[in-house]
Parts: structure tokens; sequence; C-alpha cells
């Protein structure tokens, strides 16, 4: 909101190697919108020819005006044809800009929906391990605001060099046409304009850093009690918390304040620049229009046109530097965002279209479908940032077929162990074969239907839930889907069938009917293995005799991996694998 | 409440100043600025026509120095403004927050608890400092702008009524064709937000069922879904960038004609014609004022945002406010570690009927937690334990009221302070502030010695904790099981008459858990305790417990969902 944190960042800004990093990322993702940002650039630059045009404007009416001193009797021809200047230049400075500020938006809107894009497919990729790191609230925080944040900066300051550059050349170039001493007096004044802070002086500077240092420790220490604040509370300490907040909150108000009175200093120099600059050309033009004038080469006489042009060209030739200057901000609130978003898209799995193919088997439906095998040889894995590993060199082998549960502790390895198997987890160390029929493929979830702990539908109608799993099937299918797995009571109890909404926060479904109709879709899948995380952790017993039922009918036709506590789910298993610690312990032959 | 009462009602004395300060620089300097194009121009002109006319008696000395110290004048006032702005912004931003955080004190457990999920942080970071940010971005410009404005306007209509009234019709209709457009900009603000919500749950949903939809190969059909409402969300954005590109387009058309205006009248009005000198002036401070007009869509923006900011802040606001500060505050802590048995030691809680287990499996549960009575809950995780605590707590508003009683009061009626006095609850993953462990402890007592803290971490079994050992963000620096001590020797430090520990034996091995429940035990003797333990870890408890709750595998689906 305040451009507070774009001071400091600005000033802090060529201390940090994560600055440099920002920029090559900032520049490498403006590419993507480069030639409207051009083009952006290069109408702005051309819009100060309409400024000229302005300028010229008044000139010819004030010589006209000059004409009859009297005044009454100014001829009317010149005043017009001067007025119709300063229109015609007005207009044409607010269409050149209106296009070019639309141009620009249109750049930044590329650019961010690249990001935005880049950022939905590392959030949600289609192959690999997807990012657990990254917190969901900083990937729904990226996505929309971070992505946002960037705006100012390209659509200000990505064009402001090109602007710069064309905008201040065309008008100096006008200048000289009227007055190659003033023109002479601009491009003196040019290099004193400062782009960074060297002008005030390499002191302060270190003293500026030393605030800047204190200055974002105090900041993170005011998020950190904000943040403990209900802790706080509930200690009796709300009075205490209240004084220290206010304490954090005041010294760095003071220390915030301290680098401002420094760094505003760098704005207040480019407007004294520009301000003396204009004091001195019209101190000029006045003496020389009044023959006061005598200097060894420079000019002494002037019209009052041309005195008024360059005048008032004078403040427009520094206008895009100031803009510049200004786009400073921009661009360190850029910076910031860039770090956190290219955060999540590096951690993309994947390159943006990476979608192996070689996942994909062949026999990748096969209808009826035949029960898959599935073999696991030394698989050992560690999340990371973990000491010990959450599977230690287990090897098993699961027959096409039948059904295998995996018991142990909470915490034992268990749904790591389901989602390698499913193909949906990487091993670090060792591999995960799918066997069907005569064909040994690695572990894909192509090959897989999947019931997570909890189980999740997904915002919208039960039809569209059900779709996920095959996109083609009508109502008929769906509701077959129901009474094969004898669960048409269900969707008779659903108040508009097929067309229930469900999802978010599961609106009314029990969990036992969550878990009936993650069945179905898993029925609707046909997939030659099933992997169901915990199916009956939330069920009575009613409810766990109804999935058990479901599951023998599912078995039929394909291999089933489930973990349990469950000793009547156990029941119906061929074998049961014992996890702990991330080690299978004990095989036991159920049968 | 406006933004602008909410700021200057928390403003304090000074921030007050600054900001009126700020507003009298703000327009001086835009005045010093509009006056040096304007006299720059007459200068100029009159110097034309002095020599033109031979006249040997005017000055140039006069007008060349006003030049000057305009030009100087508009840096400096510039400099000033801005410094004295971001003072009153820095100075409001503060007296703000400090207010809203006093407020936040008062809110009733179970409100702070819904804020839990980072609202109640958004509310007191970014939307204090949207509303903060008025003092410097939204009201000096405004009176810049409607300074120089009604002074052009003025000195216009002293030297030609018709220029003036010419002039306070466009100035009046760019104003309008502004405020015009940020209001349709707020529509799209609006649809845009709603947009967000919905791609937000939408992403987010997809993120929880990850494994199932790549399984399903349905990845991507859903990342579309997301991306549609992403498309809904860009589409009213660029809608709103459309607007504020015509009203701007629409403010400059109005310039060309305010300008061209002005200056066909004042040179060649068949009425008021004027000096050539003066009608260039007059044209230049015109053309100064609609330059300011420009800011006038972004200023008005900024201004929408801290309107939309001060609307969520209403609530905390109108519990903070209208009160001013508290009255002196009600006499620290009784409980510190000097009088462990002072205070509300003794109390006694009731649950009666208290909803336990969640979903189908639901039931009711009432019991007496009188004074050193110890009550364990186990159950798998995900029974509702935690749940039931925070019920316990006040954090959690009963289903029907007054079915949580502390010594006869309902807790969901007790203000946050009073029941803090009496009752304590350990969080399972507790907040740890990012100091050293001596500060965290000091949090529950603030006057107590080094001896006393020791002492609280001895009895915690975390005696070899050094005081000052940094703690990290969270507490990241500590192990698991450090944490754990760390906040229950924080509890123990308030000897409240009700305890309430939330998995306490986490991250511990079962001796330590064994010493670190004997030494709370012996510490606090007649404090109630309530103690909720995972299934493996029950038999842990060193003492015996006066009631058992034995809660079943029944998680709530909605609670795991959300």
């Amino acid at each position: 909101m305040t451009d507070i944190p774009d001071h400091l960042a600005r000033l802090g800004r060529d201390d940090e190697d994560g600055r440099q990093r920002a920029a090559g990322l900032l520049a490498r993702w403006a590419a993507v919108g480069e030639p409207a940002f051009r083009r952006a650039g290069t109408l702005r630059g051309l819009a100060a020819a309409g400024h000229v045009l302005w300028a010229a404007g008044l000139g010819r009416a004030a010589q006209a005006a000059l004409g009859s001193p009297h005044g009454g009797g100014v001829a009317l021809a010149p005043v017009l044809s001067g007025a119709a200047l300063v229109a015609a230049g007005l207009l044409l400075r607010a269409a050149l800009l209106a296009a070019a500020d639309r141009v620009a938006d249109g750049g930044a809107a590329a650019v961010r929906d690249h990001l935005r894009a880049r950022l939905l497919l590392a959030a949600l990729p289609s192959t690999g391990t997807p990012p657990e790191e990254v917190p969901d609230a900083a990937l729904g925080e990226a996505l929309e605001s971070e992505v946002g944040r960037l705006t100012p900066w390209l659509t200000t300051y990505v064009p402001a060099r090109r602007t710069m550059l064309l905008g201040s050349g065309i008008v100096l170039a006008a200048i000289l046409a009227g007055s190659w001493a003033v023109a002479l007096l601009l491009v003196l004044a040019t290099p004193l304009l400062p782009f960074n802070l060297k002008v005030i002086g390499m002191g302060t500077r270190a003293a500026v850093h030393a605030q800047l240092t204190s200055t974002r420790q105090l900041s993170t220490h005011l998020l950190d009690q904000l943040r403990g604040l209900p802790t706080l509370i509930g200690l009796g300490a709300g009075e205490e918390a209240v004084r220290a907040t206010e304490a954090a909150d005041r010294e760095l108000a003071r220390r915030t304040n301290a680098v401002l009175r420094v760094a505003f200093l760098s704005t207040a120099w480019i407007e004294l620049l520009i301000t003396v600059a204009m004091a001195v050309v019209a101190t000029y033009c006045g003496l020389a229009l009044l023959g006061y004038l005598d200097l060894p080469v420079v000019p002494s006489t002037m019209s009052l046109g041309t005195a008024l042009f360059v005048l008032v060209l004078t403040p427009a030739y520094f206008a895009p530097a100031r803009e510049l200057a200004r786009g400073y901000h921009a661009r360190a609130e850029a910076s910031a965002a860039a770090e956190l978003i290219a955060g999540i898209i590096e951690r993309a799995p994947a390159g943006p279209s990476g979608r192996p193919a070689a996942h994909v088997p062949a026999a990748r439906r096969p209808s009826p479908p035949s029960p898959a095998g599935v073999v696991l040889e030394g698989v050992t894995v560690r999340y990371p940032g973990r000491h010990d590993l959450a599977l230690d060199d287990v090897t098993l082998t699961v027959p096409p077929g039948a059904v295998v549960a995996i018991g142990g502790p909470s915490g034992a390895g268990k749904t790591t162990l389901l989602s390698v198997a499913a193909g949906l987890r990487e091993p670090d160390r060792g591999r995960c074969l799918h066997c069907v029929g005569s064909v040994t493929v690695p572990a894909s979830p192509a090959m897989t239907a999947w019931a997570g702990q909890p189980s999740y539908l997904l915002p919208g109608t039960l039809r569209d839930n059900l779709l996920l799993a095959r996109r083609d099937a009508g109502d008929e299918e769906l509701t077959a889907a129901f009474a094969a797995l004898g669960f048409e009571d269900l969707l008779a109890a659903l108040p508009q069938g097929l067309s229930t909404r469900v999802g978010e926060r599961g609106l009314g479904l029990s969990s036992g009917q969550m878990q009936q109709l993650v069945l179905v879709r898993a029925l609707l899948r046909d997939a030659p293995l099933l992997c169901l995380d915990e199916p009956t952790a939330h069920l009575d017993p009613d409810g766990e005799a109804r999935v058990i039922g479901a599951v023998r009918t599912l078995a039929r036709t394909r291999t089933v991996l489930l973990t349990t506590h469950s000793p009547a789910l156990l029941d119906i298993a061929d074998d049961v694998v014992r996890l702990s610690r991330g080690r299978v312990s004990r095989i036991k032959e159920a049968l | 409440m406006t933004a602008f009462r909410l700021l200057w009602s928390a403003a304090d004395h000074r921030a007050r100043r600054d900001l009126l300060f700020a507003m009298v620089l703000a327009g001086t300097a835009e005045l010093c600025a509009a006056a040096l194009l304007g006299v720059s121009g007459w200068f100029l002109t009159s110097c034309a026509v002095v020599t033109a006319q031979a006249n040997t008696t005017w000055s140039w000395m006069y007008p060349s120095g006003t030049v000057r110290a305009l030009a100087l004048g508009r840096t400096g006032l510039r400099y000033g403004e801005r410094l004295v702005g971001h003072g009153a912004l820095l100075g409001a931003t503060v007296s703000l927050r400090s207010r809203l955080v006093r407020a936040a004190t008062t809110v009733p457990a179970r409100e702070l608890r819904d804020h839990r999920d980072g609202a109640l942080m958004a509310r007191l970071t970014g939307d204090v400092d949207a509303v903060g940010a008025m003092a410097a971005r939204v009201v000096p410009p405004l009176a810049g702008i409607g300074l120089t404005a009604a002074v052009v306007v003025a000195l216009l209509t002293v030297a030609s009524p018709p220029s003036g009234a010419a002039e306070l019709l466009l100035l009046a209709l760019a104003t309008a064709t502004a405020v015009a457009g940020e209001r349709r900009t707020r529509d799209h603000r609006r649809t845009a937000a709603e947009a967000w919500t919905a791609a937000r749950t939408g992403l987010l949903s997809a993120r929880s069922a990850l494994a199932e939809l790549r399984c399903l190969d349905a990845v991507d059909p859903v990342r579309d879904r997301v991306a549609d409402a992403v498309g809904r969300a860009r589409r009213a954005e660029a809608a709103a960038e459309s607007v504020l590109r015509r009203s701007k387009l629409l403010l400059r058309l109005l310039a060309a004609a305010g300008q061209t205006t002005v200056l066909v009248l004042a040179l060649s009005g068949p009425v008021f014609a004027q000096p050539a000198a003066d009608a260039i002036g007059e044209v230049l401070l015109v053309a100064a004022a609609y330059e300011l007009m420009e800011t006038l869509p972004q200023v008005l923006r900024d201004r929408g945002l801290a309107a939309d900011a001060a609307l969520r802040l209403t609530d905390l606001a109108n519990r903070g406010l209208p009160d001013g500060p508290p009255t002196a505050s009600p006499s620290p802590s009784p409980s510190t570690s000097t009088s462990p048995l002072t205070g509300a030691a003794g109390a006694t809680l009731v649950a009666q009927h208290v909803p336990v287990g969640v979903g189908d499996a639901r039931t009711r549960w009432s019991t007496v937690i009188g004074p050193g009575s110890v009550v364990l809950v186990t159950g798998p995780n995900g029974s509702g334990k935690s749940t039931l605590l925070e019920t316990l707590a006040g954090r959690i508003r009963p289903t029907e009221p007054r079915s949580v009683l502390l010594d006869g009061v309902p807790v969901e009626s007790l203000p946050a302070r009073a029941l803090a006095d009496s009752l304590t609850l350990v969080e399972a993953e507790d907040w740890i502030a990012d100091a050293t462990v001596a500060e965290n402890l000091r949090q529950a007592a603030p006057g107590a010695d080094d001896d006393t803290l020791r002492a609280a971490l001895a009895t915690a079994a975390l005696e070899q904790l050094p005081l000052d050992t940094p703690t990290g963000p969270l507490g990241g620096a500590l192990s698991q099981g450090q944490r754990r001590r760390l906040v229950i020797a924080r509890a123990l430090l308030r000897a409240p008459a009700v305890l309430l520990l939330d998995e306490p034996t986490a991250g511990l091995d079962d001796r330590t858990a064994v010493r670190m429940l004997t030494g709370l035990r012996r510490a606090l003797p007649d404090t109630a305790l309530v103690i909720a333990l995972p299934d493996r870890h029950d038999d842990l408890l060193p003492f015996a417990a006066t009631h058992t709750l034995r809660l079943e595998a029944e998680p709530a689906s909605v609670t795991a969902f959300g």
C-alpha cells in the first residue's frame, strides 16, 4: 500500500545479490510482452511531439497578441491558428498517451497471464511430485496479489527508458530549433540528473544501510507480535502485547522517517534541477527579450514566440527522466514479488509443457481391466527437511488381482508407500513398477484409481465430480455405477440426485456418503490398480460394511492396495503388510 | 465509518497536526508549481511588451526574482510535504494500528480464533496500511488539486468572468468524470474480487485432491477451470483499467478544451480582451491546473482502496474507537509467579452437555472439573480432542449457550482478559515469539526474575535450555519437544486455576514426558488439569485421572475437509 517499503527496498537494492537475480527474472518475464512495451514506449515518446505543438501554438498566439499590445484589436486569424495548434497538440498528446496506456496494459496483461499460467501449472502439475513445501495460502497470494504487484513496473518502468530517449530527444530537437543556447544549457544540465543516489553521497549511504537493517528487523518483529496476538491474549498479556507492538511500530516509524528524509532528497534533487532550469531559462529569455543581454557568443535577442516556446518545453525535457526515477519504486516492489513468484515457479517438477509421454503406457485403458501387479524394489523416500527416512529400502511384490492391506502405527509411512505404489511419488532410491498382462512399465498414476484420506470432492455438482473419472459417461452410466456398488439409496437420498452441488466443505454430505461417492468414482475409472488410503477411517460400522462390500466388488477386476487400522477391512485382505518407521516389519499371509 | 473519519479519529494530536500541515504544504507547493509556469510566461510576455513599447519604468528584477523564489519554494515545499505527509502517514498508521490491536485484545476468544487464519493479520497490516496511506497519498494531493483549481478559477474570474465561468464548468466536469470513472471501476473491482475468491477456492480444493485428480488424469481440465476463474478476474480488471484509461483520456480532452477556451477568450474575446501578458500567464496557469487534474483518477483509486479497507476494519474499529484508549489498564496480571495461589485459583469448570466427537458419532458430555482434578481426553488424531479443549477454553462458541461454565459464568460471555486470568490453553502448535526463551516466558509473567523462569523451565523438564537461547521465527530454532516444553513452562508461570494441555507429550520421549507431567502436577497441585493425549500416549500420565474421556476415531468430515 504505502510506498515506504519501496523506498527502503530502493535504498537497499544494490547491496544484495538477490536483487540482481530478481532483475534477471524480471527482464526475462518482461520479454513476454516486450513488443507491446516497446510500442508503448515509442507512443509515449511521440506524445512529446504533441507537447511541442502545444508550445508552438502558445508561442504563436503570444506573438500575435504582441502585435497589438493595447488589447481589443488582436488579429483573430493568428490567435485562432495558435489556439488550433494548442488544441491539436493537446489532442495528439491525449490520443497517443491513451493508445500507449492501452498497449502497455495489454502487454502487462500478457505477462501476468503467462506467469499465472506457469503458477497454476506449478501448483497443479500433471506429472511429477507436486511442490508440497509451498503453503497453499502462499500460492493463492502469489496467483492474485504478487503477480498483480508487477503491473506498475511493467506499465511505467519498462517502457520508460525508451520514452525518455525518444521524448526528451524530440523536445531537445524542438528547443534546438528555437534557441541553441537553451538547448546547450539543458544538455549540460543532463548529467546532473541522478538516476541513483550517488549524488547524495557515499557517506550517507552507509548510515542508511545501517538504518535499513534495523528497520527490517523491527518490521519482522512487529509481524511476529501481531501473529502471536491470540496466544498473548490467552496468556493475559494482551496489554503488554499492545504496548510492545506499539513500541515496535513507533520505533519502526521513527527509523523509517529517518531513511525517508534521505530517500526523498533524490526526488527533490530532480525537481530542483527542473525548477532551477526553468528559472534560468526564463531569466535568460526575459533578458534577451528586453535586449539587456550582452554576451560574447550567445545570441542576445529572441522573439517572444520562441522564448515562450523554449520556456514551456524546458520541464517537458526533464519529465521523462522524472518518470524513470519514480519508476524505481515500482521496480523495487516488482523485485520483491519476483522472488516470491520465482520461488514457486522454479519448484515446478517439469517444464511448462513437460508431460513425458513415456509415462502413459499403451495399455492405458484396458477394457475390461485386467488387474495390475505392483513391484517395489528397494524403495527409499526422504521428505525434504526431515531427518529420518519415510520409507527405508522397501521391497514388496503385489500380485495382480490381490487385495493387500498396509498396517502400522501412524507416521510409519503407510500413505507414502501407497503413493509410491500409485506412481504419484517418485522414490528417491529404488523403483516401482506396474505389470499389466505381460507389459511392465514404471509406476504411473494413469494405471491407478486413488481415494485419499480424507477424500475430496471439488466444488461443483456431483455429476461434474463423477465425470472427471469418465468424461463421456451419460447419466445412465453414472447411475449404473452406483447400482453396481449397491449405493442406489445414496443417490436417492441426495436432494437433486446427480445435480446436487457438492464440494467446498462437503456441503451436507456425511463422511460416509463422501467415501461412497469416491468409490463410485473409482469404479467409473477403469484402472487396473485401486489405492485406498484409510477408506473406512471415518465410518460407522454400517458405513464400513457398505464400503467393504464395494471394495470386494471392485477387487474382482482390480488389484487393491489399501491402508487401514480396521480389523474388518484387514479380514478381506489377501496379504497384510506391516510398516514400522518406514520399514516392512512383517508380512502376514492372511489366508 | 469512512476511511478519513477512521484515520482522523485514530490519529493522535501530532499526526493530526502533521496531516493538516501536509495539506497546507501540498496546496502551497502545487500553487507554487502552477504559479512558476504562469509567472514565467507572464514575465516573458511582459518583457516583450515592454521592449515593444520602449517602457523604461518597468523593472524586470521583481518578476524574475519571483520566478526564482517560486522555483526554490516549489522544490522545498514539495520535499517538506512529502516528509510531513509521510510523517503523518507513519504516525496515523501507528496510532490506528495500536488502537486496533488494543481492540483485538477485547475481542472474545472465539472471535479471535475465527480471525486466526491470517484474517486478523491482514486487517492489522494491509488494511491499516491502506487507510494510513491516505495521509500521504490522498489527503495532501486532494488539497493540492482543490486549492490550485480554486485559486486558478478565482484569478480567472477576477481577470475575465467568462473565462472563469468556463473554467469552473470544465473543471467541475473533469472532477465529475474522474469520480464517475472511479465509481464504475469499483463495480469491476468487486467482480474481480469475486472471481478471485472462486479461483482461490478452486485452486485450494484442487490442491487438496491432487492425488485423486492425477490418477483420474483430470488435472488439466480442473486446472483449466481455475484458469477460467482467473480469466474472469482478469477481464474484470482489464475493464477497470479501460475505465481508468477512458477517464484519463476524457480529462485530457477537457484540458484541451479548457486551455483553448481561455486562450481564445483572453486574446480575442469580444468583451474582455486582456493584455497579452495576462492572457499567456492565465493559459499557463490553467495548463498547470489541468496537469494536476490528470492525477485525480489515481488519487481517487487510492481513496477507494482505503475506503474498502476501512469498511473491513469497521468491526474492530467500532470496538476500539468509541471508548478511546481503555481506562487505566486493570491491575497487571494478578497471577504472576510470585503469587501462584491468588487470583482465580480454585475455580471450577463445568461442562453441561458439551458435544464431543464430531460427525455422525457426536455425543454429549457433562462433567464438573473442580480444583485439583484431572481430566484425560484420549483418542486418535482428528477425533475431536482439540475441538473439545478449545470449546472448554471458550475459543469456540458452544452450540448451546451456557454449556461451559467457569465458576458459574458462561465462558462465552467472559471478556478475554477475565478468562485469561483463570484459564490457560496450551494449543498443539502454540505460537512462540521470535525472541529468546526468557522473553517468551516473560509474556506470561512480565515481572518474573531469572530464577523464577529457570524454575519454571526445570518443572517442565527443560532445565538444560539457557534463558538467553534464541527461539527463531515461530520457535523454529528449537526442537519440537523443546517447543512443547517451552509453551508449557510459559503456561506454568500463569499458575492458572484451569490448565488445558493439547498433546503436551508430542515430540517427547516417554521418560521426559513423564518427568514433565509429574513436575507440572507437583507445581500446580490445586489446578484443574484437562489433558488431551493421543491413544498411544495415554499410559504416560503419571498420576490418576479423575475422569477419562475416550473419543473414537470418528473425525469430522467437515473439519477434515476444510
